[in-house]
Protein backbone atom coordinates (compact mmCIF):
# COMPACT_ATOMS: atom_id res chain seq x y z
CA UNK A 1 0.00 0.00 0.00
CA UNK A 2 2.95 2.42 0.72
CA UNK A 3 4.64 1.27 -2.47
CA UNK A 4 1.32 2.19 -4.02
CA UNK A 5 1.01 5.64 -2.36
CA UNK A 6 4.42 6.61 -3.80
CA UNK A 7 3.58 5.59 -7.40
CA UNK A 8 0.98 7.46 -7.25
CA UNK A 9 2.18 10.57 -5.69
CA UNK A 10 3.68 12.18 -8.61
CA UNK A 11 5.14 15.26 -9.56
CA UNK A 12 3.28 16.47 -12.47
CA UNK A 13 5.21 19.50 -13.52
CA UNK A 14 6.26 21.74 -16.39
CA UNK A 15 5.61 20.98 -19.68
CA UNK A 16 3.64 18.31 -18.73
CA UNK A 17 1.26 19.65 -16.96
CA UNK A 18 -0.72 20.72 -19.77
CA UNK A 19 -1.40 20.64 -23.43
CA UNK A 20 -0.37 24.03 -24.38
CA UNK A 21 2.60 24.15 -22.01
CA UNK A 22 3.94 21.23 -24.06
CA UNK A 23 3.20 22.87 -27.37
CA UNK A 24 5.02 26.55 -25.75
CA UNK A 25 7.87 23.78 -24.75
CA UNK A 26 7.98 22.43 -28.64
CA UNK A 27 7.69 25.78 -29.86
CA UNK A 28 10.74 27.31 -27.65
CA UNK A 29 12.84 24.11 -29.33
CA UNK A 30 12.48 25.05 -32.44
CA UNK A 31 9.35 22.85 -33.77
CA UNK A 32 6.47 24.60 -36.01
CA UNK A 33 3.08 25.75 -34.72
CA UNK A 34 1.60 23.39 -36.61
CA UNK A 35 3.61 20.51 -35.75
CA UNK A 36 4.03 21.38 -31.99
CA UNK A 37 -0.59 20.93 -32.08
CA UNK A 38 0.14 17.75 -33.79
CA UNK A 39 2.58 16.27 -31.98
CA UNK A 40 1.96 17.51 -28.62
CA UNK A 41 -1.16 15.09 -27.64
CA UNK A 42 1.03 12.34 -28.62
CA UNK A 43 3.65 13.35 -25.99
CA UNK A 44 1.15 14.09 -22.94
CA UNK A 45 1.60 10.24 -23.00
CA UNK A 46 5.13 10.51 -21.45
CA UNK A 47 2.86 11.68 -18.03
CA UNK A 48 1.98 8.42 -17.93
CA UNK A 49 5.41 7.14 -16.95
CA UNK A 50 5.71 7.69 -13.29
CA UNK A 51 8.83 7.73 -10.90
CA UNK A 52 8.48 6.96 -7.47
CA UNK A 53 8.59 9.98 -5.03
CA UNK A 54 10.94 9.41 -1.55
CA UNK A 55 8.79 9.51 1.48
CA UNK A 56 9.77 11.54 4.47
CA UNK A 57 11.56 8.62 5.96
CA UNK A 58 13.73 8.26 2.81
CA UNK A 59 14.37 11.44 2.72
CA UNK A 60 15.55 11.51 6.55
CA UNK A 61 17.64 8.27 5.61
CA UNK A 62 19.02 9.92 3.20
CA UNK A 63 20.30 13.37 4.93
CA UNK A 64 21.21 10.89 8.14
CA UNK A 65 23.65 9.33 5.00
CA UNK A 66 25.07 12.83 3.66
CA UNK A 67 25.09 14.65 7.41
CA UNK A 68 28.40 12.53 7.93
CA UNK A 69 30.08 13.63 5.10
CA UNK A 70 29.54 17.59 6.15
CA UNK A 71 33.10 19.38 5.59
CA UNK A 72 33.89 21.09 8.80
CA UNK A 73 35.44 24.51 7.90
CA UNK A 74 36.77 27.32 9.84
CA UNK A 75 35.41 30.73 9.68
CA UNK A 76 38.26 32.19 7.76
CA UNK A 77 37.35 29.76 5.21
CA UNK A 78 33.46 30.28 5.84
CA UNK A 79 33.77 33.85 5.16
CA UNK A 80 35.76 33.39 2.06
CA UNK A 81 33.54 31.10 0.35
CA UNK A 82 30.55 33.62 2.04
CA UNK A 83 32.29 36.51 -0.08
CA UNK A 84 32.15 34.21 -3.23
CA UNK A 85 28.37 34.32 -3.91
CA UNK A 86 27.28 37.76 -5.55
CA UNK A 87 28.44 40.57 -7.26
CA UNK A 88 26.93 42.34 -4.38
CA UNK A 89 28.46 40.68 -1.48
CA UNK A 90 31.88 41.02 -3.10
CA UNK A 91 31.41 44.67 -3.34
CA UNK A 92 29.79 45.01 0.37
CA UNK A 93 32.81 43.32 1.36
CA UNK A 94 35.43 45.72 -0.89
CA UNK A 95 33.83 48.39 1.10
CA UNK A 96 34.08 46.85 4.38
CA UNK A 97 37.78 45.81 3.66
CA UNK A 98 38.34 49.80 2.76
CA UNK A 99 36.14 50.80 5.81
CA UNK A 100 38.83 49.08 8.02
CA UNK A 101 41.59 50.33 5.79
CA UNK A 102 40.60 54.07 7.43
CA UNK A 103 41.78 52.50 10.66
CA UNK A 104 45.57 52.05 9.83
CA UNK A 105 45.68 56.26 9.14
CA UNK A 106 47.51 57.86 11.75
CA UNK A 107 46.59 60.75 13.64
CA UNK A 108 49.39 62.90 12.28
CA UNK A 109 47.58 62.33 8.71
CA UNK A 110 44.24 63.92 9.61
CA UNK A 111 46.17 66.95 11.19
CA UNK A 112 48.50 67.58 8.56
CA UNK A 113 45.67 67.49 6.05
CA UNK A 114 43.47 69.44 7.93
CA UNK A 115 46.10 71.81 8.01
CA UNK A 116 46.86 71.85 4.65
CA UNK A 117 43.08 72.46 3.25
CA UNK A 118 42.57 75.15 6.36
CA UNK A 119 46.01 76.99 5.16
CA UNK A 120 44.10 76.84 1.45
CA UNK A 121 41.23 78.16 2.27
CA UNK A 122 43.09 81.34 4.24
CA UNK A 123 44.96 81.73 0.81
CA UNK A 124 41.52 80.91 -1.28
CA UNK A 125 40.30 84.35 0.75
CA UNK A 126 43.09 86.63 1.04
CA UNK A 127 43.53 87.06 -2.97
CA UNK A 128 40.99 87.81 -5.55
CA UNK A 129 43.13 87.53 -8.16
CA UNK A 130 41.70 84.26 -9.96
CA UNK A 131 45.22 83.01 -11.67
CA UNK A 132 47.46 83.07 -8.42
CA UNK A 133 44.13 81.01 -6.93
CA UNK A 134 44.47 78.72 -9.33
CA UNK A 135 47.82 78.65 -8.66
CA UNK A 136 47.51 77.54 -5.32
CA UNK A 137 44.57 74.81 -6.45
CA UNK A 138 47.43 73.22 -8.27
CA UNK A 139 49.94 73.63 -5.62
CA UNK A 140 47.39 71.96 -2.81
CA UNK A 141 46.29 68.93 -4.84
CA UNK A 142 49.09 67.01 -5.54
CA UNK A 143 50.22 67.68 -1.80
CA UNK A 144 47.45 66.07 -0.65
CA UNK A 145 48.25 63.06 -2.76
CA UNK A 146 51.80 63.32 -1.55
CA UNK A 147 50.64 63.20 2.37
CA UNK A 148 48.00 60.17 1.64
CA UNK A 149 50.18 58.30 -0.22
CA UNK A 150 53.15 58.16 1.67
CA UNK A 151 51.39 57.50 4.82
CA UNK A 152 49.45 54.94 3.27
CA UNK A 153 51.48 52.94 1.19
CA UNK A 154 54.83 51.04 1.74
CA UNK A 155 57.92 50.33 -0.43
CA UNK A 156 57.01 47.05 -2.70
CA UNK A 157 60.54 45.89 -0.79
CA UNK A 158 58.93 45.56 2.25
CA UNK A 159 56.23 43.37 0.90
CA UNK A 160 53.55 42.19 2.49
CA UNK A 161 53.12 42.07 6.57
CA UNK A 162 52.52 38.64 7.37
CA UNK A 163 49.15 39.04 8.84
CA UNK A 164 48.24 40.55 5.92
CA UNK A 165 49.03 37.54 4.16
CA UNK A 166 47.33 35.58 6.51
CA UNK A 167 43.85 37.23 6.51
CA UNK A 168 40.96 36.49 3.95
CA UNK A 169 41.21 40.15 2.04
CA UNK A 170 43.76 39.34 -0.57
CA UNK A 171 46.62 41.65 -1.13
CA UNK A 172 45.16 43.11 -4.16
CA UNK A 173 41.52 44.16 -2.69
CA UNK A 174 44.11 45.41 0.36
CA UNK A 175 46.66 47.56 -1.93
CA UNK A 176 43.00 48.63 -4.07
CA UNK A 177 41.31 49.46 -0.88
CA UNK A 178 43.81 51.92 0.06
CA UNK A 179 43.91 53.81 -2.87
CA UNK A 180 40.39 53.84 -3.28
CA UNK A 181 40.17 55.51 0.46
CA UNK A 182 43.27 57.86 -0.19
CA UNK A 183 41.38 58.87 -3.48
CA UNK A 184 38.15 59.70 -2.04
CA UNK A 185 39.68 61.47 0.49
CA UNK A 186 41.57 63.74 -1.38
CA UNK A 187 38.64 64.32 -3.71
CA UNK A 188 36.61 65.49 -0.79
CA UNK A 189 39.28 67.88 0.25
CA UNK A 190 39.93 69.17 -3.36
CA UNK A 191 36.09 69.94 -4.01
CA UNK A 192 35.70 71.45 -0.70
CA UNK A 193 38.40 74.37 -1.39
CA UNK A 194 36.74 74.42 -5.15
CA UNK A 195 33.89 74.78 -4.15
CA UNK A 196 34.84 77.57 -1.87
CA UNK A 197 37.23 79.32 -4.54
CA UNK A 198 33.63 79.43 -6.90
CA UNK A 199 31.56 80.58 -4.19
CA UNK A 200 34.43 83.32 -3.72
CA UNK A 201 35.68 84.44 -7.70
CA UNK A 202 32.72 82.50 -9.68
CA UNK A 203 33.93 80.66 -12.86
CA UNK A 204 33.47 77.31 -14.25
CA UNK A 205 33.32 74.64 -10.97
CA UNK A 206 33.96 71.81 -13.33
CA UNK A 207 37.76 73.72 -14.46
CA UNK A 208 37.89 74.35 -10.90
CA UNK A 209 37.76 71.11 -10.25
CA UNK A 210 40.27 69.56 -12.79
CA UNK A 211 42.91 72.53 -11.94
CA UNK A 212 44.03 70.51 -8.47
CA UNK A 213 42.15 66.67 -9.61
CA UNK A 214 44.25 66.03 -12.67
CA UNK A 215 47.71 67.19 -11.08
CA UNK A 216 46.72 64.66 -7.59
CA UNK A 217 46.31 62.05 -10.60
CA UNK A 218 49.57 62.52 -12.05
CA UNK A 219 51.53 62.80 -8.90
CA UNK A 220 49.92 59.61 -7.31
CA UNK A 221 50.26 57.67 -10.02
CA UNK A 222 54.30 59.17 -10.40
CA UNK A 223 54.35 58.36 -6.70
CA UNK A 224 53.19 54.98 -6.85
CA UNK A 225 54.87 54.17 -9.82
CA UNK A 226 58.42 55.14 -8.38
CA UNK A 227 57.92 53.17 -5.70
CA UNK A 228 58.30 50.05 -6.93
CA UNK A 229 62.10 50.86 -7.45
CA UNK A 230 62.28 53.13 -4.26
CA UNK A 231 61.39 53.80 -1.47
CA UNK A 232 57.81 55.26 -0.87
CA UNK A 233 58.32 58.14 1.52
CA UNK A 234 61.25 59.52 -1.50
CA UNK A 235 59.10 58.29 -4.28
CA UNK A 236 55.92 60.40 -3.50
CA UNK A 237 58.31 63.33 -2.46
CA UNK A 238 60.23 62.85 -5.31
CA UNK A 239 57.00 62.88 -7.55
CA UNK A 240 55.57 65.84 -5.94
CA UNK A 241 59.15 68.12 -5.63
CA UNK A 242 58.78 67.05 -9.43
CA UNK A 243 55.47 68.70 -9.96
CA UNK A 244 56.41 71.84 -7.77
CA UNK A 245 59.75 72.53 -9.76
CA UNK A 246 57.35 72.00 -13.14
CA UNK A 247 55.10 74.47 -11.83
CA UNK A 248 57.28 77.04 -10.90
CA UNK A 249 59.03 76.24 -13.98
CA UNK A 250 56.10 77.58 -15.97
CA UNK A 251 54.83 80.18 -13.58
CA UNK A 252 58.44 82.24 -13.65
CA UNK A 253 58.04 82.50 -17.68
CA UNK A 254 55.13 84.38 -19.15
CA UNK A 255 53.42 83.89 -16.07
CA UNK A 256 49.35 84.35 -17.40
CA UNK A 257 49.92 82.74 -20.68
CA UNK A 258 51.82 79.74 -19.55
CA UNK A 259 49.14 79.22 -16.84
CA UNK A 260 46.92 79.36 -19.80
CA UNK A 261 48.40 76.38 -21.95
CA UNK A 262 48.83 74.64 -18.66
CA UNK A 263 44.83 74.22 -18.61
CA UNK A 264 44.80 73.17 -21.84
CA UNK A 265 47.08 69.80 -21.04
CA UNK A 266 45.29 69.28 -17.72
CA UNK A 267 43.18 66.07 -19.54
CA UNK A 268 46.20 64.70 -20.66
CA UNK A 269 47.53 64.82 -17.72
CA UNK A 270 44.93 63.29 -15.19
CA UNK A 271 45.06 60.35 -18.35
CA UNK A 272 48.97 59.81 -17.85
CA UNK A 273 48.17 59.92 -13.97
CA UNK A 274 45.38 57.49 -14.13
CA UNK A 275 47.39 55.12 -16.69
CA UNK A 276 50.21 55.50 -14.52
CA UNK A 277 48.05 54.39 -11.51
CA UNK A 278 47.06 51.41 -13.41
CA UNK A 279 49.82 50.02 -14.51
CA UNK A 280 51.65 50.52 -10.72
CA UNK A 281 48.38 48.70 -9.54
CA UNK A 282 49.21 45.55 -11.75
CA UNK A 283 52.84 45.30 -11.30
CA UNK A 284 52.38 45.32 -7.67
CA UNK A 285 49.98 43.05 -7.85
CA UNK A 286 51.72 40.44 -9.93
CA UNK A 287 54.75 41.37 -7.63
CA UNK A 288 52.13 40.10 -4.82
CA UNK A 289 51.11 37.20 -6.21
CA UNK A 290 55.08 35.84 -6.44
CA UNK A 291 55.41 37.16 -2.90
CA UNK A 292 52.90 34.69 -2.23
CA UNK A 293 54.06 31.87 -4.29
CA UNK A 294 57.72 32.12 -2.97
CA UNK A 295 56.25 31.75 0.67
CA UNK A 296 54.34 29.05 -0.45
CA UNK A 297 57.14 27.35 -1.84
CA UNK A 298 59.33 27.76 1.43
CA UNK A 299 56.67 25.82 3.23
CA UNK B 1 14.59 26.47 8.43
CA UNK B 2 12.47 29.69 7.22
CA UNK B 3 15.90 31.37 6.69
CA UNK B 4 16.74 28.08 4.61
CA UNK B 5 13.74 27.90 2.12
CA UNK B 6 14.14 31.89 1.31
CA UNK B 7 18.05 31.26 0.17
CA UNK B 8 18.61 30.21 -3.68
CA UNK B 9 20.06 26.76 -4.76
CA UNK B 10 23.59 28.46 -4.79
CA UNK B 11 23.41 29.90 -1.65
CA UNK B 12 22.33 27.21 0.04
CA UNK B 13 25.13 25.19 -1.62
CA UNK B 14 27.43 27.85 0.16
CA UNK B 15 26.36 27.29 3.17
CA UNK B 16 26.35 23.38 2.64
CA UNK B 17 29.96 23.88 2.45
CA UNK B 18 30.93 25.45 5.20
CA UNK B 19 28.77 22.71 7.22
CA UNK B 20 25.40 24.08 7.34
CA UNK B 21 23.33 21.19 8.39
CA UNK B 22 19.79 23.69 7.49
CA UNK B 23 20.91 24.09 4.18
CA UNK B 24 21.80 20.70 3.65
CA UNK B 25 17.90 19.58 4.42
CA UNK B 26 16.29 22.43 2.23
CA UNK B 27 18.74 21.46 -0.52
CA UNK B 28 17.85 17.85 -0.48
CA UNK B 29 14.18 18.00 -0.19
CA UNK B 30 14.05 20.59 -2.78
CA UNK B 31 15.93 18.37 -5.31
CA UNK B 32 15.60 14.66 -4.24
CA UNK B 33 12.50 13.61 -6.06
CA UNK B 34 12.95 15.21 -9.19
CA UNK B 35 16.89 14.10 -9.06
CA UNK B 36 15.81 10.45 -7.83
CA UNK B 37 12.78 10.83 -11.00
CA UNK B 38 15.33 11.64 -13.23
CA UNK B 39 18.05 9.09 -12.74
CA UNK B 40 14.99 6.53 -12.33
CA UNK B 41 13.92 7.22 -16.00
CA UNK B 42 17.31 7.29 -17.03
CA UNK B 43 18.75 3.88 -15.58
CA UNK B 44 15.52 2.16 -16.65
CA UNK B 45 13.66 2.01 -13.56
CA UNK B 46 16.23 0.26 -11.65
CA UNK B 47 15.07 2.29 -8.46
CA UNK B 48 18.24 0.93 -6.10
CA UNK B 49 20.32 2.21 -8.34
CA UNK B 50 18.93 5.55 -8.85
CA UNK B 51 18.65 5.54 -5.16
CA UNK B 52 22.53 4.93 -4.70
CA UNK B 53 23.36 7.30 -7.24
CA UNK B 54 21.13 10.21 -5.61
CA UNK B 55 23.21 10.12 -2.66
CA UNK B 56 26.55 10.18 -4.51
CA UNK B 57 25.66 12.85 -6.37
CA UNK B 58 25.23 14.92 -3.22
CA UNK B 59 28.25 13.44 -2.06
CA UNK B 60 30.29 14.38 -4.88
CA UNK B 61 28.69 17.96 -4.76
CA UNK B 62 29.31 18.12 -0.92
CA UNK B 63 33.42 17.26 -1.75
CA UNK B 64 36.15 19.58 -1.97
CA UNK B 65 36.19 21.47 -5.52
CA UNK B 66 33.23 19.29 -6.11
CA UNK B 67 30.40 22.67 -6.43
CA UNK B 68 32.35 26.16 -7.49
CA UNK B 69 30.44 29.33 -5.60
CA UNK B 70 29.03 30.99 -7.92
CA UNK B 71 28.15 28.96 -10.72
CA UNK B 72 24.59 27.78 -11.47
CA UNK B 73 23.65 24.65 -8.94
CA UNK B 74 20.74 23.10 -10.88
CA UNK B 75 22.82 21.72 -14.04
CA UNK B 76 25.71 20.81 -11.73
CA UNK B 77 23.81 18.72 -9.92
CA UNK B 78 22.63 18.00 -13.18
CA UNK B 79 25.75 16.94 -14.69
CA UNK B 80 27.04 14.86 -11.89
CA UNK B 81 24.27 12.83 -11.96
CA UNK B 82 23.94 12.13 -15.72
CA UNK B 83 28.22 11.49 -15.68
CA UNK B 84 27.30 8.91 -12.97
CA UNK B 85 24.61 7.02 -14.74
CA UNK B 86 27.34 7.38 -18.31
CA UNK B 87 29.79 5.75 -16.07
CA UNK B 88 27.70 3.07 -14.72
CA UNK B 89 26.77 2.24 -18.26
CA UNK B 90 30.40 2.14 -19.45
CA UNK B 91 31.18 0.14 -16.44
CA UNK B 92 33.01 -2.97 -17.22
CA UNK B 93 30.02 -5.00 -15.11
CA UNK B 94 27.31 -3.63 -16.80
CA UNK B 95 29.16 -4.44 -20.70
CA UNK B 96 29.32 -7.77 -19.58
CA UNK B 97 26.17 -8.87 -18.05
CA UNK B 98 23.76 -6.70 -20.77
CA UNK B 99 24.15 -7.21 -24.36
CA UNK B 100 24.67 -3.56 -26.17
CA UNK B 101 22.29 -1.60 -28.06
CA UNK B 102 18.99 -0.04 -27.72
CA UNK B 103 17.07 -3.71 -27.69
CA UNK B 104 19.20 -4.88 -25.20
CA UNK B 105 18.36 -1.46 -22.71
CA UNK B 106 14.51 -2.16 -23.38
CA UNK B 107 14.84 -5.66 -22.40
CA UNK B 108 16.75 -4.54 -19.43
CA UNK B 109 13.69 -2.02 -18.72
CA UNK B 110 11.20 -4.98 -18.36
CA UNK B 111 13.33 -6.92 -16.46
CA UNK B 112 14.86 -4.52 -13.39
CA UNK B 113 10.59 -4.37 -12.27
CA UNK B 114 10.36 -6.20 -9.65
CA UNK B 115 6.39 -7.77 -10.19
CA UNK B 116 4.66 -5.64 -7.49
CA UNK B 117 6.38 -2.81 -9.40
CA UNK B 118 5.70 -4.04 -12.76
CA UNK B 119 1.90 -4.45 -11.43
CA UNK B 120 1.54 -0.79 -10.33
CA UNK B 121 2.80 0.47 -13.81
CA UNK B 122 -0.24 1.39 -15.92
CA UNK B 123 0.07 0.10 -19.61
CA UNK B 124 0.55 3.37 -21.37
CA UNK B 125 3.29 4.29 -18.81
CA UNK B 126 5.14 0.88 -19.79
CA UNK B 127 4.51 1.85 -23.42
CA UNK B 128 6.44 5.32 -22.98
CA UNK B 129 9.24 3.54 -21.00
CA UNK B 130 9.81 1.38 -23.93
CA UNK B 131 9.83 3.66 -26.54
CA UNK B 132 12.29 6.04 -24.49
CA UNK B 133 14.47 2.63 -24.23
CA UNK B 134 14.33 2.41 -27.74
CA UNK B 135 16.27 5.83 -27.90
CA UNK B 136 19.97 6.54 -27.91
CA UNK B 137 21.09 7.89 -24.62
CA UNK B 138 22.01 11.23 -26.38
CA UNK B 139 18.92 11.66 -27.41
CA UNK B 140 17.53 10.50 -24.04
CA UNK B 141 19.29 12.31 -21.43
CA UNK B 142 17.78 15.71 -23.47
CA UNK B 143 14.32 14.39 -23.45
CA UNK B 144 14.10 13.75 -19.96
CA UNK B 145 15.75 16.52 -18.70
CA UNK B 146 13.48 19.09 -21.04
CA UNK B 147 9.99 17.16 -20.46
CA UNK B 148 10.51 15.12 -16.76
CA UNK B 149 12.44 17.49 -14.73
CA UNK B 150 11.17 21.12 -16.73
CA UNK B 151 15.26 22.15 -17.72
CA UNK B 152 15.38 25.29 -19.59
CA UNK B 153 17.17 24.91 -23.09
CA UNK B 154 20.09 26.95 -21.46
CA UNK B 155 20.35 24.94 -18.43
CA UNK B 156 20.49 21.49 -20.77
CA UNK B 157 23.13 22.97 -22.47
CA UNK B 158 24.80 24.28 -19.09
CA UNK B 159 24.49 20.56 -17.57
CA UNK B 160 25.59 18.91 -20.81
CA UNK B 161 28.17 20.79 -21.83
CA UNK B 162 27.33 21.56 -25.04
CA UNK B 163 26.05 24.39 -27.03
CA UNK B 164 22.19 25.55 -26.92
CA UNK B 165 22.04 25.11 -30.42
CA UNK B 166 22.82 21.02 -30.46
CA UNK B 167 20.84 20.97 -27.23
CA UNK B 168 17.77 22.23 -29.66
CA UNK B 169 19.00 20.01 -32.35
CA UNK B 170 19.10 16.78 -30.03
CA UNK B 171 15.70 17.80 -29.05
CA UNK B 172 14.04 18.03 -32.36
CA UNK B 173 15.45 14.66 -33.44
CA UNK B 174 14.65 12.94 -30.04
CA UNK B 175 10.82 14.32 -30.01
CA UNK B 176 10.39 13.10 -33.84
CA UNK B 177 11.66 9.92 -32.52
CA UNK B 178 9.75 9.24 -29.74
CA UNK B 179 6.54 10.32 -31.29
CA UNK B 180 6.94 7.94 -34.06
CA UNK B 181 7.73 5.12 -31.84
CA UNK B 182 4.94 5.67 -29.61
CA UNK B 183 2.34 5.85 -32.51
CA UNK B 184 3.95 2.67 -33.72
CA UNK B 185 3.42 0.96 -30.06
CA UNK B 186 0.09 2.03 -29.66
CA UNK B 187 -0.30 0.62 -33.66
CA UNK B 188 1.03 -2.72 -32.54
CA UNK B 189 -0.97 -2.68 -29.00
CA UNK B 190 -4.35 -2.52 -30.58
CA UNK B 191 -3.19 -5.21 -33.21
CA UNK B 192 -2.43 -7.48 -30.83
Amino acid sequence: MKKQDEMNNQDDRWPLDSQEHLEEALREQGELSEESSRMAPILLQLRAWRAPVPTTEETQDLLVRLSRHLPAVSIVRASIARRNTSPWARLQDFIEIAHIQVSILQARFWVISSLVTLLGMSALFASDDEVLLTLILRALGPLLAYLGTSEFFRDRRVGMLEFEMSCPPTPQQLTLARLLVILCYNMALGLLLSLLLWTHVGGNILLLTSHWLMPMLLVTGMGLTLSLFIASGLATMLAYVTWLIFLGAITSTHFQSQIEVLSQYEAVMGLAGIALIVIAQLILSSSLIRTLTDSNTRL
Amino acid sequence: MLIAERLSDEELMVEVLMGKQEALTALVERHYSLLLGYLYRLLNEDRFLAEDMVQETFLRLMQRGGYQPGRAFKPWLYAIATNLARDHFKSAAVRHAVPQGEEAMLAMSDTRLGPEEQALVSEEGRLVAQALAYIKEEYRVVLLLRFYNGMSLQEIATTLHIPSGTVKSRLSVGTQRLRELLVCMRREEVKR
